[in-house]
Formats: structure tokens, C-alpha cells, sequence
């Protein structure tokens, strides 16, 4: 799946302020982080505090924080802030009438499907879950290790 | 082969998280539990399924891998999860398969599935188990997040299917 690069820059800056609850970070911290453009991470930042997925503070100590539901918050939701033509739909711009072509669209529907639904289960918080558990155990004996 | 459950969509939270509920308490199903769950059940899928439950409850006498849990509150129950420790006709190790788990609407976002799925991963681990498998709705993303929020991610498989014509 190809992304913009706005989307990645998107998606790297939600999770890494999901992944530091109640701290204000500065774009320039961010941008450093992930050795992209400050500038427009910035645009970025502002694109998701309009969306009441980050919040900023101004002035000394101020930076970006994150301030949506980790737990509710899909990719899925994400990708669409900055994706205008996602999904694009395009096994069923295939539909012509034409046999082969509208096959070729019904092939092309199923992998859009797949992605959507695959996108739209995998919120913030299991994104920085499993990246701390692919650093530890196994994931079977950690989820049993929390509950122990 | 597991049904829709809205449960809770966090990460694989402590079980003590529900063990210190005093009024839930996750067990093996009883055979006089057997009408209650096909009623719970049929509340949250919509429809009813009692072969499918009469069925899991007959194997279950001749399986010793076959686990139906049930989440009780105040003697009611709440919550089930189904699976088993079993073979698979192509090239895999042994693996614990989640059948099913749900839980009624009332009690949902409460950490039930979280304790049932929980119970159910620690049965198969003493399986020895090293993987488990479901097969879910591509389109209910609620318990796909659920079982992701586990760990769960796409395996090695993929399900395919097609419509046949009557003789």
C-alpha cells in the first residue's frame, strides 16, 4: 500500500505522542526523531489538532501533545484525514460492462477490502502495544504474563 | 467461526482487573448452562444457534482440548468463549483455535472478553500450544480490533470460499 508522505509523517507523529502520554513535545523533537522536514510536520500537527486528535500549547514547555482515544483511534482514521482519494475505489471504477474488466475490478475490490478491514481494526494503542511486546516475549506468554 | 462481540478493544489488560470483581468469575460452561448460553448467544448475534451450541457441548465430552468458558455475574451468564487444541489439514503445527466469544451488550467494555480470552490463551498454553487461530468477519472490525489489541495479527492462511449450484 502506497501512502503519501504526509500520511506516514501523520501516522508516525500520532504514535509516538499516544506512545508519551502527558508530554508536550516540540515539532523540532519530532522532526529530529524521524529526520523529516520540521516545516511540514508542523502543517501536519495542525491538520491533526484540527482534527482533535493533538493538542498544542504555546510558549515555554509548550510543544504537541496527543489528546484523542488511543484505544478508538484506527490507522484507518488516520490515513483518511490525508488521503483524498483513499480508498480510491478502484476496482469499481473497473465496471464497465466489459466481463474481463469488471472481473479485474471485482479482484481489485477484494484487496481494497482486505486493507479497509485491516486498517480500520488496528488502533493507536495496539500499534505501541505490540511494538513493546515484538521488543520483549512472546506474545502469547506476554499476554499471560500480565495476567499473572 | 467466532462471532461478533463488541467487547472491549484495549490491549490484553491484568485478569486481576476482573478477578477483583467479586460478581464475575470465569469457568468451565456446566451442561445445565446450556440453555442460558444459546439464549445469551442468540441476543447478541441475532439469531439462534442451539445445534451449533448442542453440538460443541456433545464434543466436548469426547475432547479433552474442546474448552466452552462462560463469564458469570451474580450467577448469571454474561459472557462465553469457545475453543480448541486441534489439528489442521494443511501444513501447521498444532494450534489452540478461538471458535467463538461473546459478550451480552450490558456487560461489554467491563474487561469480560479480556478475562475469557485470557483464560482461554492460558488453557491452551498448558496444550502447548504456540500459536492461536480465528477466523473472524472481514467487516467486524470491533473484534478484530479486540483480537488484535491480544497480539493477533493476519497469519499464513487465508480464507477462501465459493458458491456451489444444488443438484
Amino acid at each position: 500500500m502506497k501512502l503519501q508522505q504526509a500520511t506516514r509523517y501523520a501516522i508516525w507523529a500520532v504514535i509516538e505522542l499516544a506512545s508519551r502520554p502527558n508530554e508536550q513535545i516540540r515539532a523540532q523533537e519530532l522532526a529530529q526523531a524521524y529526520q523529516i522536514s520540521q516545516n511540514h510536520l508542523v502543517r501536519i500537527l495542525h491538520a491533526l489538532t484540527r482534527a482533535n486528535i493533538v493538542s498544542s500549547a504555546r510558549g515555554p514547555g509548550g510543544g504537541f501533545s496527543f489528546c484523542g482515544n488511543a484505544k478508538r483511534l484506527t490507522l484507518y482514521d488516520i490515513i483518511c484525514l490525508f488521503e483524498t482519494k483513499w480508498p480510491n475505489e478502484e476496482g469499481q471504477n473497473l465496471q464497465t460492462g466489459n466481463a474481463l474488466a469488471n472481473e479485474l475490478g471485482r479482484v481489485l475490490h477484494e484487496v481494497d477490502r482486505i486493507t479497509s478491514a485491516t486498517l480500520r481494526s488496528v488502533t493507536v494503542h495496539t500499534i505501541i502495544n505490540n511494538a513493546r511486546r515484538s521488543s520483549g516475549s512472546h506474545p502469547l506468554s506476554d499476554a499471560l504474563s500480565k495476567a499473572s | 467461526m467466532t462471532r461478533p462481540v463488541n467487547g472491549p478493544r484495549d490491549a490484553a489488560a491484568p485478569l486481576e482487573s476482573c478477578a477483583e470483581r467479586p460478581n464475575v468469575t470465569v469457568s468451565d460452561a456446566e451442561a445445565t448452562d446450556l440453555a442460558e448460553i444459546i439464549d445469551l448467544d442468540a441476543r447478541i448475534v441475532g439469531y439462534t444457534r442451539a445445534d451449533f451450541w448442542r453440538d460443541l457441548f456433545r464434543q466436548r465430552a469426547t475432547s479433552a482440548t474442546l474448552c466452552v468458558l462462560v463469564a458469570k455475574s451474580s450467577g448469571k451468564i454474561v459472557g462465553y468463549a469457545v475453543g480448541e487444541v486441534r489439528s489442521w489439514p494443511v501444513r501447521a503445527p498444532i494450534c489452540g483455535w478461538l471458535y467463538a466469544i461473546g459478550v451480552q451488550k450490558e456487560h461489554r467494555q467491563q474487561k469480560v472478553a479480556t478475562a475469557l480470552m485470557t483464560e482461554l490463551i492460558s488453557r491452551f498454553t498448558k496444550n502447548g500450544v504456540g500459536a492461536i487461530r480465528t477466523m473472524i468477519d472481514i467487516d467486524d472490525h470491533l473484534l478484530m480490533s479486540f483480537l488484535r489489541s491480544f497480539g493477533m495479527t493476519a497469519g499464513p492462511f487465508v480464507e477462501l470460499e465459493m458458491r456451489v449450484s444444488q443438484p
